[in-house]
């Protein structure tokens, strides 16, 4: 055997070599076919070694994809060993196994009847639907070393929640409510969600965050309430019905309640303060306490969009008017792929931020003056054919514009921001029926503050995930593309066809610019997206999922 | 069992017997392990990676285009995957992984060329195979299998680091004439 390939060998198994040797291995391989063809024939014998000397693994998140529920008997058991579970056990001693990342390693999908159902990422055959809009309060997000109470009925990443009382045994639990709240619990615990505004916890840890738009909203405990928008804190009760609470964010309220559950008392409560309440007395007083007391929040994980190197291959292919890469800006401005057509501008902090190899346009946080707008119009041709194409991630369960169309106001009319047409996540809203944490696409002409023509997704959405969304208008059809699906679509009325074209500038992250007091006219986005595409027709259902697949790096490279 | 046409299995399992998914998982199960094995360094990797590209094909089976290759669309997704899974921050950090996502990079177009001929009948002959192998040459693949770092091998058999990679090599020699002379 050649000194090179042993070298190359012993550089792929780990061995220390060094920079200049391996550059010069490297080129050797891209140049030398023989070569190549000689290293390769080494390390695919290497991985058939492998593969067949090791136990079949145990695939638990595939089983219940599928639904399998008892393996069928292996045909010829004689080439793996059957310590399936000594080799789970050996990978879960090394590193933990995503398979087993639920504790007991399965995660039951429960029928409508007892307000559980799936998001996206399950697909089809799941066997339960979705829960209708006035049954569902929440989702579960996320879901950490988990274990759930003995009797309790376990819940999956995506399941929704009705309101109901959860035992938590062990692990971290991270819950959405469809009002914007996020909820951190950490078992031991046992706690009820008791409606949209109401979270209880009887015993364990408890940890909520509370955005401005969640009014209302209330975390109790034995005799007291924690009342505030815009706040973020956490409860610790005891087994004998000590509540300590600590605030991280903002200026809550603290009510001790009597025994009807009224407010007796009520306590204002400063940010980084911590007050114990005992049981019997209600006594409020002051804690020496730490944030290690209290619920961590999870370590962040940020996720990139990890877009297939070919995606804007595809895209390019289907001739966008305007396309926004997010690969770089400018003085806050992202340039258009598209030679001649407008840049987007970011304002209030909404940046690029980079993530390896991958790059998205991030909004931070829900400060009303965080938006992007293109920086000039395109005459959109709303009333014939057209899409809007966009990567999208949402950073929790709340009311955000992900894109609007805006038309140019008349002189001196009242709404300086006239919609024509919007593309917007949904909490759980008041105004409107629709399948809470749904996405919403709204085509309203002629543009204005009312009115329009509501499509909205079948399922809801999960927030640290990453979708694929297609808005268009196809002849008198709205329709609505999740992860190459359709998931939505609405007949148009005969006021919305027009021929003439309407000149309209894009936002995202926000529902207007112009100043606005209430923050319903705000519906910040915090999240994060990527690849924003405008096309002057509607794309086709092939292209569509072409462009899905591409993303996830299913498709061959085009050619 | 007699081999059925893989098409067949699609139409079932898109025809929502979900059970027949089970075939295609049984006949394409070992080969893309092994394919994963061959460019990922940890097997728990591999396998996770497996998982995830059946889970892919599962989610989007109706995709696959009648009369194409089934392996070459599996190699193909897997392909994807790996170099998602070195592209993570966490591989990025460690210079064996880097140094192994370029290698794959380069060889990727090979690999899958070579490995379109492997089936899971194929693979699993490959543990007879070694048996037959001379006892130095056998301890040598054993032994790697195991874990087993070349350093150590070596020092047991009285040798140099590189002459466990010859031994190697010349193992993996034997046992591609045993495959080609068991497949016939």
């Amino acid at each position: 055997m050649e000194q090179d390939l042993t070298d190359i060998l012993m550089a792929w198994t780990g061995e220390p070599i060094d920079d200049d040797r391996r550059r010069q291995l490297l080129s050797r391989l891209r140049d030398d076919a023989e070569f190549r063809k000689a290293f390769v024939a080494e390390i695919q014998m290497l991985g058939m070694l492998r593969a067949v000397q090791s136990a079949e693994p145990r695939w638990l998140e595939l089983e219940d994809e599928i639904g399998w529920t008892a393996r069928a008997p292996r045909q010829d058991d004689s080439h793996f060993e059957d310590g399936v579970m000594l080799r789970i056990d050996r990978a879960t001693a090394r590193r933990p196994s995503r398979w087993l990342a639920w504790g007991a390693g399965i995660a039951a999908v429960l029928a409508v009847g007892i307000g559980l159902g799936f998001f996206w990422f399950h697909g089809a055959g799941s066997g339960a639907g979705p829960i209708r809009a006035d049954a569902a309060v929440a989702v579960v997000t996320q879901l950490e070393n988990v274990r759930w109470g003995s009797g309790e009925l376990a819940s999956a990443e995506g399941a929704l929640l009705a309101p109901r009382r959860i035992r938590l045994a062990q692990g971290h639990a991270t819950i959405d409510l469809f009002n914007g709240v996020t909820l951190h619990v950490e078992g031991p615990a046992d706690f009820e969600i008791a409606s949209l505004d109401r979270v209880a916890c009887y015993r364990g840890k408890i940890r909520a965050r509370v955005p401005e738009s969640a009014q209302g909203f209330a975390v109790t405990g034995p005799g007291v309430a924690v009342l505030d928008m815009g706040t973020e804190y956490a409860m610790n009760v005891t087994d004998d019905g000590t509540a300590r609470i600590m605030v991280f964010k903002g200026r809550p309220q603290l009510s001790i309640l009597d025994e009807q559950g009224d407010t007796l008392r009520s306590v204002p409560l400063k940010e980084t303060q911590s007050v114990s309440i005992a049981p019997r007395s209600r006594r409020v007083e002051l804690a020496m306490a730490s944030a290690r007391d209290f619920v961590p929040l999870p370590v962040p994980t940020p996720t990139p969009a990890d877009l297939n190197n070919d995606y804007a291959t595809y895209v390019r292919a289907s001739k966008p008017w305007g396309y926004w890469r997010f690969e770089e800006a400018q003085e806050d401005s992202v340039p258009n792929e598209i030679e001649g057509r407008p840049a987007m501008l970011l304002r209030g902090g909404v940046e690029i931020e980079t993530m390896g190899h991958n790059h998205s346009l991030l909004f931070p946080s829900p400060d009303p003056g965080q938006y992007a707008l293109m920086d000039g119009f395109w005459d959109a041709p709303l009333g014939q054919g057209y899409a809007i194409e966009v990567w999208l991630l949402s950073e929790n369960i709340d009311s955000a514009t992900i894109a609007a169309l805006v038309a140019r106001p008349a002189p001196g009319a009242k709404d300086q921001d006239p919609h024509a047409m919007l593309v917007e996540l949904t909490g759980r809203s008041r105004e409107l029926i629709h399948q809470p944490g749904a996405m919403r696409y709204l085509l309203r002409l002629p543009p204005g503050a009312g009115g329009g023509t509501n499509a909205f997704t079948r399922k809801g959405y999960i927030p640290q995930r990453w979708y694929h969304v297609v808005a268009q208008r196809v002849g008198d059809r709205m329709e609505f593309w999740v992860n190459g699906e359709k998931s939505g679509e609405a007949k148009l009325g005969a006021t919305e066809k027009t021929d003439a074209a309407v000149p309209c500038r894009l936002i995202l992250g926000r529902l207007k610019i112009t100043p606005q007091s209430e923050v319903g006219n705000i519906r910040p986005f915090v999240g994060r997206l990527d690849e924003l595409a405008v096309y002057e027709r509607p794309l086709a259902a092939e292209e569509i999922k072409e462009h899905y697949e591409a993303g996830r790096g299913m498709m061959q490279p085009k050619r | 069992m007699q081999r059925p046409e893989v098409q067949d299995i699609i139409d079932q399992v898109l025809a929502g017997d979900r059970d027949a998914f089970r075939q295609l998982v049984k006949l394409f199960g070992l080969p893309l392990r092994s394919f994963l094995c061959s460019q990922v360094h940890h097997m728990e990797d591999a396998d996770d990676l497996a998982q995830e590209v059946f889970l892919t094909v599962y989610r989007n089976l109706s995709t696959f285009r009648r009369g194409e290759d089934f392996g070459a669309w599996l190699r193909g997704i897997a392909r994807n995957k790996v170099q998602n899974f070195f592209r993570s921050a966490t591989r990025r950090r460690n210079a064996t992984d880097r140094f192994r996502q370029e290698v794959c990079q380069v060889v990727g177009d090979d690999l899958d060329a070579s490995s379109s001929a492997d089936s899971s009948e194929m693979v699993q002959r490959l543990l007879s195979c070694v048996s037959k192998l001379p006892d130095r040459l056998r301890k040598v693949v054993r032994a790697g299998l195991d874990g087993d770092k070349p350093g150590k091998i070596a020092e047991e058999m009285n040798t140099s680091i590189g002459a466990v990679y010859n031994l190697h090599w010349r193992a993996n020699q034997l046992l591609r004439q045993c495959l080609s002379q068991e497949v016939g």
